[in-house]
């Protein structure tokens, strides 16, 4: 009797095992068959069924990386750096203190504060899309990335702040009081103290940071005006608009070559990924 | 103070290791050989250029001109080439280009000269012109420097009517453009039909018939709602009316109910009796009508773009390439065949080295070289010289060359050039709802009068 | 006593500074003048006039657009979020049954939401889509999956529920909160597996559901990159998602005023949308608490 129950759990299991895993190849086959793409010619592209293309032809990765002109792939990834790597310290940088503060501080207005930041999570970016645009246009700020990097200084991001607030609250406020009764003040508590054990946190908005300027393509369509100054995304968008005969395996090569990194960084620090999501969703 | 150092250290980290991740990862990608490769070549482009010239332009400032323009593969690398050529012979100017695509060109244009980042260098369409300088002195007066540079050899007809607004001279056309109705003759005579006999709509939309019903795959007219919607509109109509859409003066519409039902009908024929390829399937390709698939493998028998669109490896059929004659009403009152610059370029009135620049444009138009590297990249040369280069090269297409010639003895008057966005807007929406069948031509005429009415009124 | 009460008081607002200046200066300073906006005739360049309601006159009466598009964005968000949150909780669920491998799958599953809003995603979807495609090739039909506005947005929409990872590491998360003694006592009083699901599990994870809905709204109506990158908007406007819509009137129109107007009237639906879910969540958000109490 019991035999035969565990015998049926074991399928059952055994199933379920095979079923996630075909769906999960399915949820990246994709990614896969993009970057096999990049070696396929049209007609392939155009009639073939299979993954494997016909030849290893690395063509579509050495003309697509030069693409047209004076600026090649090398320079779209620098700019996507220089536009990202700031952004992403900055926000580590304000989210952190403004974290700290209303984690750690009570004052007039707190609540008050606090709910008004969590409601800006709910403003659409279209409303504050052409205002911004004509502030940063005065601001002499256009076809610049101050507008990214502005942003993130100015702790824009709540998402982030809450996520560490909710991680500030689960530390014991006893750590940061001992460190004061040592002659400890706020700041380097914050920087001594409470920093190595943030660290899961900072890690996560790091992460998602760099993700989010990685791949955000409307705010440089809107900002960002000289090819010179071109991140990834523009440049993707640029391939698919201006070929001629839309050569497919130069654009899928491009396109694979540009989330690389995320997906290195992503293998690389899955862990802190996972926690991240869990601390800023499930405490609250 | 220790806090402050820890949080330097940490931040130096933080980019350091970000560095490191990058330079991982460009690495990963293989690049280093063509970064290599890349390199090389840089150098001796370096070398080629005279190093005589490069004592010459030590005392010389350095300057930098944005130059943006649109068009395709094969334009980018003409121009391209042309800039390299003026930079090796000007060492202290250095011009960044800029250039995409036409989708996304005008809104991204004028949000730069809103936001006063526009290029020093811009290329636009004639038809955007009265846009453009409503928003203020967007281009400099090209006569100004005319120590710099040089107009004599464009055709002075052409500049009159398309350069100049408000008695200014805000740009030079870059060539001359025509509407051309590009045909596979080779398509047409395997369903026996021959280029001569389509003379009418009704020829045109019967020979459509012929070809789909003889073979299921293959359709006459490659075409897509943006160019149907408006350049195909304006053509229709201006043999119906024989006026411009718009009245200049009154700012009302030139034409009425009856006229856009008659044009809606014939682009109703050609999606209803198959003559075009069905809109779903031809929708991916709009804009870039010759990257559809069927176009490539011959299944599709013409397009009607501007001459100035054809570059590159636009069609592959030379051999059976013709420019039919653009079908007309029986009762036509003008061809409707399109006609006029290619494009415009300008210099930017905040340029802050407008001499610089038009002396750039000097080379641009009228230099031997530059003539010879662009060659028909923008259509047929407007410069005389231009067009005598590449016609002594045998550097123009002789299709291209026929529909030039073909429109400039049957051009509209009405081009056409001051339109609203908004009104071309409308008519290409209507025109994608004929084409998927969203209702009847009636209550489609009906609601596309009523808008842009309504929109003309609001505009003012 | 006192006084270092009110130096730590100042210490809390040094701290919260940078997200002051933030939200006054790129929040609460473009709303209002968004708000303005909306109620003039601006321009990219040129001068403009206080054109009161006008805008939203016509909106409401002459744009049938607006009402196309805000259909088309109500449209995907109800394909989106369910489809999201149905696929995350089914593979959370598998997930939990504590087999092998469960780290290796975790990320198989997340990876496709680390790259979904990427334009190399968007230019993905175009050539697998293409009439020609692989997806079609591979099941041998000829759906036009682009071309066609009855699938055109159903296409963009499967970017988005192919992101579900965030949403299931969240669901996994919570299904291993949930107190195995409540399975227990269930399976000793004979309920079977669907019941113990509705009764015990949903319940218990509510809460997450209910966040999860919320984020991923927010989500659906901000991103629109796809829609931009993959369709531009079309066949017949049938992917015109509203951020689109906004972004076009905004920039190729050169219309802000009349843009403004539209965005504030999609942060209202959006307000109200949620607000009602909020009031909703009353009768099917269990939260601790309460939940012990039902338990």
């Amino acid at each position: 009797m019991k035999t035969v129950r565990e015998k049926k759990k074991k399928l059952g299991r055994i199933f379920a095992f095979l079923l996630v895993l075909a769906f999960g190849l399915c949820m990246v086959y994709p990614l896969i068959w993009m970057f096999f793409a990049a070696f396929k010619t049209n007609k392939e592209i155009y009639t073939g069924t299979g993954l494997l293309p016909e030849s290893f032809d690395p063509a579509g990765f050495i003309k697509g990386w030069i693409s047209t002109g004076q600026y090649n792939f090398a320079d779209y990834f620098i700019n996507t750096l220089i536009m990202v790597v700031p952004t992403v310290a900055l926000t580590v940088i304000s989210s952190t203190l403004v974290a700290y503060g209303f984690a750690r501080f009570r004052f007039r207005g707190h609540k008050v504060l606090f709910m008004l930041m969590m409601s800006t999570l709910m403003v659409p970016s279209s409303v504050l899309i052409i205002p911004r645009y004509l502030l940063y246009r005065d601001l002499h700020w256009l076809d610049s990335y101050m507008p990214f990097w502005a942003t993130a200084a100015l702790g824009c991001y709540p998402f982030f702040i809450y996520q560490e607030v909710q991680f500030l609250r689960g530390i014991p406020a006893e750590l940061d009081e001992a460190a004061k009764i040592d002659g400890c003040g706020s700041f380097r508590t914050l920087v001594l103290i409470l920093g190595p054990v943030l660290k899961p946190s900072l890690m996560s908005v790091c992460i998602f940071q760099t993700i989010w300027t990685w791949n955000d393509f409307m705010n440089p369509l809107i900002y960002i005006n000289s090819v010179s100054k071109y991140p990834l995304s523009l440049a993707l968008r640029l391939g698919l608009d201006v070929a001629s005969t839309a050569e497919w395996n130069q654009i899928m090569a491009m396109a694979f070559l540009s989330i690389i990194p995320l997906v290195v960084m992503f293998f690389c620090l899955q862990k802190y990924f996972v926690e991240g999501i869990a601390t800023s969703g499930l405490k609250g | 103070m220790n806090g402050r150092r820890l949080t330097a250290l940490g931040m130096a980290a933080l980019l350091a290791g970000m560095t490191v991740f990058a330079a991982g990862c460009e690495k990963g990608s293989g690049s280093e050989a063509e970064r290599a490769e890349l390199k090389e070549s840089s150098n001796e482009l370096v070398k080629s250029s005279g190093e005589t010239e490069a004592a010459d332009a030590e005392g010389q400032d350095d300057i930098t001109l944005r130059f943006m323009w649109w068009g395709s593969d094969a334009r980018h690398e003409a121009t391209l080439a042309v800039i390299e050529q003026y930079e090796q012979l000007h060492p202290n100017v250095k011009i960044e280009a800029e250039y995409g695509g036409y989708d996304g060109y005008f809104e991204k244009l004028t949000t730069q000269v809103s936001g006063g980042t526009a290029a020093d260098i811009v290329q636009f369409d004639a038809s955007m012109t009265r846009d453009l300088m409503a928003m203020g002195e967007v281009f400099a007066d090209l006569n100004d420097y005319s120590a710099q540079l040089d107009t004599s050899d464009f055709d002075q007809n052409f500049l009159k009517s398309f350069s100049y607004y408000d008695g200014r001279m805000v740009g030079l056309p870059t060539g001359v453009n025509a509407g051309i109705w590009l045909t596979d003759t080779s398509v047409l005579e395997a369903a026996g039909i021959k280029l001569e006999d389509i003379r009418t709509w009704d020829d045109f939309i019967s020979a459509g018939e012929t070809i789909h019903s003889k073979n299921e795959e293959q359709y006459l007219f490659n075409i897509d709602i943006t160019t149907l919607g408006k350049e195909g509109v304006y053509a229709l109509m201006a043999q119906i009316t024989g006026k411009e859409l718009i009245d200049q003066d009154t700012n009302k519409l030139n034409f009425a109910e009856e006229d856009l039902k008659k044009v809606f009908t014939v682009i109703n024929d050609f999606y209803d009796k198959n003559v075009a390829e069905p809109a779903a399937d031809s929708a991916p390709y709009d804009t870039q009508v010759n990257t559809n698939p069927k176009w490539i493998s011959h299944d599709l028998g013409c397009t009607y773009t501007a001459t100035s669109n054809v570059t590159g490896n636009y069609y592959d059929f030379q051999d059976s390439a013709a420019a039919m004659d653009i079908p007309q009403f029986a009762d036509a009152k003008e061809s409707g065949i399109l006609f006029r610059p290619a494009q415009l370029i300008g210099v930017a009135a905040n340029c802050r080295y407008p001499e610089e620049a038009a002396r750039f444009l000097d080379y641009f138009f009228n230099s031997d070289e530059a003539a010879a590297v662009l060659k028909d990249c923008r259509s047929i040369p407007a410069t005389a010289n231009g067009r005598k280069i590449c016609e002594d090269n045998g550097y123009l297409d002789p299709v291209l060359a026929e529909a030039v010639e073909k429109a400039q003895e049957s051009a509209t008057a009405n081009q056409n050039l001051s339109v609203p966005a908004e009104i071309i807007e409308i008519l290409q929406d209507a025109t994608e709802k004929i084409a998927y069948k969203q209702g009847s031509i009636d209550e489609i005429t009906e609601e596309a009068m009523g808008l842009m009415e309504e929109a003309l009124e609001r505009i003012g | 006593m006192r006084r270092k009460k009110i130096q730590k008081e100042w210490q809390g607002y040094l701290y919260i500074l940078p997200w002051i200046l933030g939200f006054l200066l790129l929040q609460l300073y473009p709303l209002v003048r968004s708000f303005a906006y909306s109620l003039t005739d601006i321009k990219l360049g040129g001068s403009y006039q206080f054109t009161g309601l006008d805008n939203y006159i016509r909106m409401f009466k002459k744009d049938a657009d607006f009402w196309g598009s805000m259909g088309v964005t109500l449209k995907y968000i109800l394909m989106v979020v369910p489809g999201k949150l149905v696929f995350a909780l089914i593979v959370a669920m598998i997930l939990n049954m504590k087999m092998k491998g469960i780290r290796f799958f975790r990320t198989l599953y997340y990876l496709p939401s680390i790259l979904g809003g990427s334009v190399a995603i968007s230019a993905l979807w175009r050539v697998m889509f293409m009439k020609t495609g692989i997806i079609n090739n591979l099941f041998g039909i000829s759906v036009n999956w682009l071309g066609d506005p009855k699938y055109a947005l159903f296409t963009i929409s499967l970017i988005e529920i192919w992101q579900f990872g965030s949403s299931m590491v969240l669901f996994f998360a919570a299904l291993k909160q949930v107190p195995a003694d409540l399975y227990e006592a269930a399976r000793v009083d004979g309920s079977g597996k669907i019941r113990m699901f509705f009764k015990i599990t949903l319940p218990m994870i509510s809460p997450i559901i209910l966040f999860n809905i919320i984020m991923q709204i927010i989500n659906a109506l901000q991103n629109y990159t796809s829609a931009y990158v993959v369709t531009g908007g079309g066949p017949i406007k049938s992917t015109n998602l509203m951020g689109l819509k906004i972004y076009k009137d905004a920039f190729s129109r050169s219309d802000l005023g009349y843009a403004s107007a539209e965005s504030w009237i999609l942060f209202l639906v959006l307000v109200g949308i949620t607000g009602i879910i909020f009031v909703t969540s009353k009768y099917w958000v269990f939260y601790g608490d309460d939940g012990g109490k039902q338990g």
